[in-house]
């Protein structure tokens, strides 16, 4: 530990060299004007103070400080948009608190980002929302994607897990795609990333949170169509921080912080005495059930013999877990004057995880520059270079990764210090040492990214502008494996033979986009702006994956040392070519109209399907323009809004369309023939997934804009589903890749911000929003038969999807109790083999007999009836206060670790409650575990998927909470702003579910993606992250 | 003058060439529709075909066709339950949802199509010897014609696809064939691959599908649907095909005598190449015997474990028996309620034993499909069915190389006895004892009798296990099949 502080402080010492090299370029000049400016809410970042009647001047910072250095007796101007602007004699250097007053406008002047352009929003016709980046500023996050939770309407965030690198699951009003990704398209200063979020490993944790200025998110097809066959599932709209004029500004901010796992949710497991006694028993009531007689102490192994001497043994979970450090510095520098601007940043962000042996840490460097070199020409670049390191592979699973099922009895490490290797009691799996294997075993990835842009645009007319960009995201990662010969596999005691793996992937990413923008106003009131552009992209991966076995021993651990390597590279390429049009027409700010096209053309299609178009239409009127409205004081806004367009999914393979001729080799005489097979059915015919959305909205702002509401509903429907749709085996393939079926979503958001309190010294305002969604299927595959998806660990499929049902329904076998005796196994339909003791379930097709998953029935649905998220900001003096609580009611899930936790084969460490398991008719238990006894098919229809596994999700989840003080400028010399907080991430999950409740299958065990909801496998531990920080501007 | 130069070259961008830019071309893999264009490519997808049906005997076909006769169980090891379904095949306690049974159907229709696929494609293919493509037509339909011959006796009725499935409307075939319907389809396959296949290869390409492959898998047919005069015309012919018995009955099994004289099918691995071991022992030996067998950390399958029944079944001097089972002795055995029948050994099959082994989970063997001493007992049996001929001259070469007295003088139903118990310990363990078992109708009596002998050493049976009715001489049709070709089940299913 204190070797891993002196490694952080050699780095910040680094940091602030390079940052004095860097800011060497810059000089001063006479008196210091500076200050805090503020409103009724507390201080405002970004306003922009400058010298009037020049270019000269600066903005303020998040604590809404400013200083500036001005001739004596100048007049400075105070501007921020929606305030009213004040001017200010700079008559010594003195400090001063500047109050700006919003004026009646407000938030509609503010500058609102759209694909290819941007908007005043009060001209905006599409669902539109910004996330307001001060709402989560100073919260410990890795990725920009983690800041969307409970911000917006309509945008669904789950943390489903921990994992350093990793990240959320984010999905745009309800289920879009079944077949094809649902993650949305991520557009990064106009350039639409090929990669999304993902939980695992995430490409998103590339980029640095704190380089982002805003965030903007898509929503309706009217704004995402100009997106065509990408924008189904949404778009987030990033726009990273870029230089202002004035005199050039320092920040540096650092924060550390403690990361820990909260007592709920962890695994309730027995401990060493509790399943020694669940082993004595078990095999007590086999001997009574088989052989008819009382078991003898001989007939229990030694080490059940005595539970209560054994104490609480060894808790798997505790040993691999621990408390874990985070640290995130952060440095930019931004400047220029009107022709040349420019900004740059370094940060560092290391977290370890709070399970052993992972983390995550990544280096990251923005700088751009934008030049206006005449009046009709500007020029912009920017580049930013990532280098990120993830360490441990471990997904959290408890079965995979052994800490879940290991025995409880024997201890981590022997008598002598090491490691007690081989985990076993009698009868049960041996498995290796969790703690060993996650230390033990080396699995690092390494990603270099590097995005960069630069763009050009010439003035041609007036209003009339060309622009062309050249985008390239390239990323190169690698990663290696090994397996120490130490580690014993599973049921295999002793040294097992090493084994290690090298990977690599490198992608290329390339757009160039070419767009004429027109502008133009008329005298009487109408606005008129067009958009026509062409774009190509196209991008090339290169892997390669070599897997080496038989190491002759541990010392060296790269391939080379392999007696056997096997593996292969690869190479795929995917391009599509494009044409977009938008035109937005406005008379006298009333009317408003947006109409977009996009045409695409992608590789990944058929040749027969290849080109798609993606038009939509949107209307707006802003009644409280009209006369009628104008003088009802008390009305600021009121807007209604209405649009209807197609967007398209292109997320499959990038040659799903191919009938794939792959490699299967065999022997004549022990030479090699090489053969070929066709491993895949091809559909030349594949196409677009098609999404076709109708929205309506309003936007409702009143008592001087301090009470703005939004409400949305709109009606998706998902046609031409890129669906995996099963083939009967008999044809020799197991599914093809089609386009059927139609889901339809449905679904109302609502947001509201409200300023509740302002006062000079204190205020309170709130954010709440609620999303309701519903979605149905309409038609499915080639016929009405229900879809089965997912794998329960018997083999049984966990969902089902009915035409006029939701997606992916939770499926199983529905308990009605437990064969108390003979009478009831007579009475009631059974399977062979029943006993007394056995689960009873419902006799679904009623033909006698329990079969799986004949007997299977709707146990669940995995959708919430709403979702919602709520965030409060005081101010008080200095002080600010946030906190953000999301949540979710009426969802439910399967804790599908019962595979495991409920297996009472007695082979796995089990969950406590097994302990009150039937016994015999005078010892029921609870009624709700059945007995040890019989055939193994009763105790595996209790660990496959059934009613008692499905649980309620309902929860309230303090996200974040946040405490801040703005130490006055008065008190601290040379710094021009200072700023320190505290903050408490995941504070608090108020929930009955015994898990995550926004976990997600994202080990896809027994399978994945959109028709497997609702499907808890466990998860890496999401840990409450407690942090300070402070952020200095000089 | 700026302003059109500037839609100028607008407009060339749009009018770029967008044709090309769409067209990408995969790298690692081929297209169906730029292969199966050359002699090379046809030949290809031919050893294709043969690598296919490589897979069905490292996967678990031997658990429907020999362990679900009285042959072998399983060894119950009570801390590993994950193969629950596996054990429910040998218990006759499956369901139409098992697993493994569902896994051999894929296997054999998939090796189905890639076949229907190279007779599809290559029709239109220009060889420059003719003769070649018509023996690469052979080889295919011969394999056609076995996998159809498995599931027609596994199944009973079941879909019969002839040609290859290129488009997701054409996977639907809705109806089953009738057994009649699928056995004609296989007794052409086998007749066309007889007449165009070649006695013999050079010696690069043993393994090879030959003529006597052709007429022994057409001769089991006839066998199969008691046609016993057809069955003996054919199987004679492959007495005139230059096969004999090898003297040691063990060299039939042993890696270092691959494709002798005897072989007239085999499946074909080699633990050396990188993509080509088998692997049987590791399924089939003992459980905790794996460091004592192979040198190995770990537990080795614990499957298709030899029954007190087939154990006892070798006549006293049959020196088959010590080539094909061997006795693990060992302390931990203590542990398997198997090893009481054996006084505390756990037996093993032997055959697929050979070691040293190199590396964990690969070894050497490979797996004989059609062997000439099984042409020769189904001969005698043909013989003896039909009552024209001498059938000793073919069983008691065999039991002579067993080192056991030859026959004769029985009676018919004496000698019947006396050929099926000599296919059953001949022939033991080679995924024949199930087919045997219902060839013959005797597979409900003797199966019965072999479940009351399990339950009674083996009191971890549940009483469910072993009821034998007829329907479940049929698997069940896998329900995902059933489901989605709308397809009937099998009876009592």
């Amino acid at each position: 530990m204190k070797h891993f502080y002196l490694l952080q402080f050699k780095r910040i010492l680094l940091f602030i060299c390079l940052f004095s090299i860097w800011s060497l370029g810059f000089s001063q000049e006479t008196v210091t004007f500076s200050g805090v400016v503020s409103d009724a809410s507390g201080p405002l970042t970004g306003v922009s103070v400058l010298i009037k009647d020049t270019n000269q001047g600066t903005s303020t910072n998040q604590a809404g400080e400013f200083s500036l250095t001005v001739p004596k007796g100048a007049v400075v101007l105070f501007r921020y948009v929606g305030y009213t602007p004040k001017e200010l004699t700079a008559s010594s250097s003195t400090m001063v608190h500047v109050l700006l007053e919003q004026d009646e406008t407000s938030s509609l002047d503010e500058v609102v980002i759209v694909g290819y352009g941007s908007q005043q929003a009060r001209d905006v016709t599409g669902s539109i929302s910004t996330v307001k980046m001060a709402n989560i500023e100073d919260q410990a996050l890795a990725s920009p994607d983690q800041a969307l939770a409970g911000q917006v309407a309509g945008v669904n965030v789950s943390t489903s897990n921990g994992i350093p690198g990793g990240g959320p699951k984010i999905q745009i009003r309800g289920i879009g795609a079944i077949g094809a990704g649902s993650e949305p398209l991520y557009v990064i200063d106009g350039f639409p990333i090929p990669s999304s979020s993902s939980e695992q490993s995430n490409p998103m944790a590339s980029i640095n949170p704190s380089d982002i200025e805003t965030m903007t998110l898509l929503k309706d097809a009217s704004a995402t169509a100009i997106y065509g066959s990408r924008g189904a599932n949404g778009v987030v709209m990033i726009t990273t921080k870029r230089g202002s004029s004035g005199k050039p500004q320092v920040k540096l901010s650092l924060s550390s912080g403690v990361q820990a796992i909260p007592q709920k949710g962890r695994p309730n497991l027995m401990n060493g005495q509790e399943f020694a006694q669940f082993r004595k028993e078990a095999i007590m009531d086999r001997i009574l059930f088989e052989e008819g007689r009382e078991a003898t102490l001989e007939d229990i192994p030694e080490v059940y013999r005595y539970p209560e001497l054994i104490g609480k043994g060894t808790n798997w979970f505790e040993e691999v877990t621990r408390t874990a450090p985070m640290t995130d510095l952060n440095l930019s520098i931004m400047g220029g004057n009107e022709k040349l601007k420019s900004y740059s940043s370094l940060g560092y962000f290391n977290q370890q995880g709070v399970m052993l042996n992972t983390g995550f840490e990544r280096f990251t460097i923005r700088t751009n520059m934008d030049a206006e070199l005449t009046d009709r020409l500007q020029v912009g670049v920017n580049l930013s270079p990532t280098y990120s390191k993830v360490s441990g592979g471990v997904r959290g699973q408890g079965r995979d990764e052994f800490f879940d099922i290991a025995s409880p009895i024997p201890s981590v490490y022997n008598p002598d210090g090491s490691y007690n290797a081989y985990i076993e009691s009698p009868g049960t799996f041996g498995n290796p040492n969790p703690v060993m294997l996650l230390k033990e075993r080396v699995d690092k990835t390494s990603r270099m990214r590097i995005l960069t842009n630069a763009f050009a645009q010439y003035e041609i007319l007036d209003g009339l502008k060309f622009k062309t960009s050249f985008n390239v995201d390239f990323q190169d990662g690698s990663s290696e494996y090994f397996r120490p010969s130490t580690l014993p596999n599973q049921n295999a005691p002793g040294p097992s033979v090493p084994s290690g793996s090298y990977g690599r992937a490198k992608y290329l990413n390339w757009l160039n986009e070419n767009t004429l923008n027109y502008d133009y106003s008329s005298s009487n009131g109408h606005t008129f702006s067009g958009l026509l552009g062409f774009t190509v992209q196209s991008q090339r991966n290169r892997s390669a994956n070599f897997n080496g076995s038989q190491f002759p021993d541990d010392d060296i651990q790269t391939l080379n040392a392999a007696a056997r390597i096997t593996g292969g590279t690869d190479i795929s390429d995917w391009s599509l070519m494009s044409y977009l049009a938008r035109v937005n027409y406005s008379y006298l700010s009333k009317y408003l109209v947006t109409a977009t096209v996009r045409t695409d053309g992608s590789s990944r299609f058929g040749a027969d399907n290849r080109w798609g178009t993606f038009p939509s239409l949107a209307l707006g009127w802003r009644a409280s323009q009209e006369g009628f409205l104008q003088n009802t004081e008390w009305i600021n806004e009121l807007k209604l809004r209405a649009s209807y367009g197609f967007t398209g999914n292109f997320n499959i393979g990038n040659y799903s369309y191919m009938s794939n001729i792959g490699t299967r080799d065999y022997l004549f005489n022990g030479t090699l023939a090489s053969g070929r097979v066709m491993n895949t059915l091809g559909n030349p015919t594949l196409g677009w997934e098609k999404m076709r959305e109708f929205n309506v909205g309003v936007d409702f702002a009143i008592f001087n804009n301090r009470v703005n509401f939004t409400a949305d509903y709109y009606k998706r429907n998902t046609r031409d589903l890129l669906l995996n749709v099963e083939i009967p085996s008999s044809s020799g393939f197991g599914s093809v890749t089609e386009n059927r079926g139609d889901v339809m979503n449905r679904g109302l958001e609502l947001g509201l911000t409200t300023l509740n309190i302002s006062r000079d010294e204190f205020s309170w305002s709130t954010n709440l929003n609620i999303s309701f969604n519903k979605n149905k299927v309409l038609a499915l595959g080639r016929s009405s038969d229900p879809i089965y998806s997912g794998q329960s660990s018997e083999g049984n499929p966990t969902n089902i999807t009915k035409i006029g049902s939701p997606v992916g329904l939770i499926f199983g076998y529905v308990y009605e109790g437990i064969y108390q005796n003979q009478a009831d196994l007579d009475r009631y339909p059974n399977f062979p083999g029943a006993i007394p003791g056995n689960m009873r379930f419902k006799d679904v097709n009623q033909d006698g007999e329990i079969t799986p998953f004949q007997d299977f029935d709707v146990i669940g649905n995995p959708y919430p009836d709403f979702t919602w998220g709520i965030t409060n900001s005081f101010n008080f003096k200095n002080f600010d206060l946030r906190f953000l609580i999301v949540g979710s009611v009426g969802g439910e899930k399967a804790h599908a670790t019962n595979d495991y936790t409920g297996n009472i084969d007695g082979v796995f460490n089990v969950r406590k409650d097994i302990a009150n398991r039937w016994r015999s008719e005078s010892q029921p238990g609870n009624g709700l575990v059945p007995t040890t006894n019989g055939t193994g098919r009763g105790r595996v229809m209790y660990r496959d998927i059934h009613s008692l596994t499905v649980q309620k999700t309902d929860y309230a989840w303090v996200k974040n909470i946040t405490i801040g003080y703005t130490v006055p400028t008065a008190t601290t010399g040379f710094i021009r702003g200072l700023r320190v907080y505290g903050s408490i991430q995941n504070a608090l999950l108020i929930t009955n579910y015994s898990g995550n409740p926004e976990s997600t299958n994202y080990m896809g065990k027994g399978g994945s993606g959109a028709l497997v909801p609702g499907i808890d496998y466990s998860s890496y531990p999401v840990p409450r992250i407690f942090t300070l920080g402070t952020n200095f501007t000089f | 003058m700026k302003i059109r130069l500037f839609i100028l070259l607008f407009l060339l961008a749009f009018t770029m060439s967008c044709k090309d830019f769409l067209e990408v071309k995969p790298h690692s893999f081929s297209s169906d529709a730029n292969y199966y264009q050359t002699e090379g490519q046809v030949l290809r997808a031919v050893n294709g075909v043969y690598a296919s049906v490589q897979e069905l005997f490292t996967n678990d076909f031997w658990a429907l066709t020999e362990m679900r006769a009285d042959n072998t169980n399983y060894q119950f090891d009570e801390s590993d339950r994950g193969a629950q379904q596996r054990e429910e095949i040998d218990e006759f306690l499956i369901t139409s949802t098992n697993n493994y049974v569902a896994t051999m159907w894929n296997l054999l229709y998939r090796n189905i199509q890639q076949a229907n696929v190279v007779i599809g494609r290559s029709q239109d293919v220009e060889f420059a010897d003719s003769e070649l493509k018509n023996r690469y037509l052979a080889e295919v339909k011969f394999l056609r014609a076995q996998q159809y011959f498995y599931l027609v006796r596994l199944f009973g009725s079941v879909p019969l696809v002839v040609e290859e499935v290129s488009g997701p409307t054409e996977a639907f075939t809705g109806t089953k064939a009738s057994v009649e319907e699928v056995y004609a389809q296989i007794i052409q396959d086998a007749q066309e691959a007889a007449a165009a296949l070649p006695v013999s290869y050079s010696a690069n390409e043993l393994g090879r599908a030959t003529k006597g492959a052709a007429l022994t898998l057409l001769g089991e047919v006839f066998m199969t649907r008691k046609e016993f005069s057809k069955a003996a015309a054919t199987l004679k012919e492959v007495t005139q095909l230059n096969y004999s018995l090898v003297a040691d009955y063990a060299d039939n099994f042993d890696p270092a005598r691959k494709n002798n004289v005897e072989s007239i099918f085999a499946i074909q691995f080699d633990a050396g190449l990188q993509s080509e071991p088998s692997n049987f022992i590791f399924m089939f030996g003992p459980r905790n015997a794996k460091a004592q067998l192979t040198g190995f950390n770990g537990n080795l399958g614990g499957s298709n474990i030899p029954t007190p029944s087939i154990v006892s079944a070798y006549q006293t001097g049959d020196l088959r028996k010590e080539a094909s089972i061997q006795f693990f002795v060992d302390p931990s055995n203590a542990n398997f309620e198997e090893s009481k029948a054996f006084d505390g050994a756990i037996p093993f099959i032997k055959k697929f034993y050979h070691p040293p082994f190199l590396e964990d989970g690969r070894s050497n063997e490979n797996w004989p499909v059609y062997r000439y001493s099984h042409v020769l007992l189904m001969l005698a049996e043909a013989l003896n069915e039909t009552g024209e001929g001498d059938p000793y001259q073919y069983i008691n070469p065999v039991r002579e190389r067993a080192g056991l007295q030859p026959l004769s003088g029985l009676g018919q139903t004496a000698l019947r006895d006396a050929i099926q118990h000599e296919l059953r310990v001949e022939l033991a363990f080679e995924n024949h004892r199930w087919f045997q078992l219902l060839r013959t109708g005797l597979a409900i009596e003797v199966m019965t009798e072999h479940g009351k002998q399990e339950k009674q050493r083996l009191q971890r049976l549940s009483s469910a296990s072993y009821e034998i009715s007829p329907h479940k001489l049929l698997f069940p049709i896998p329900e995902r099949e059933v489901r989605l070709n709308k397809i009937e089940q099998n009876p009592g299913w």
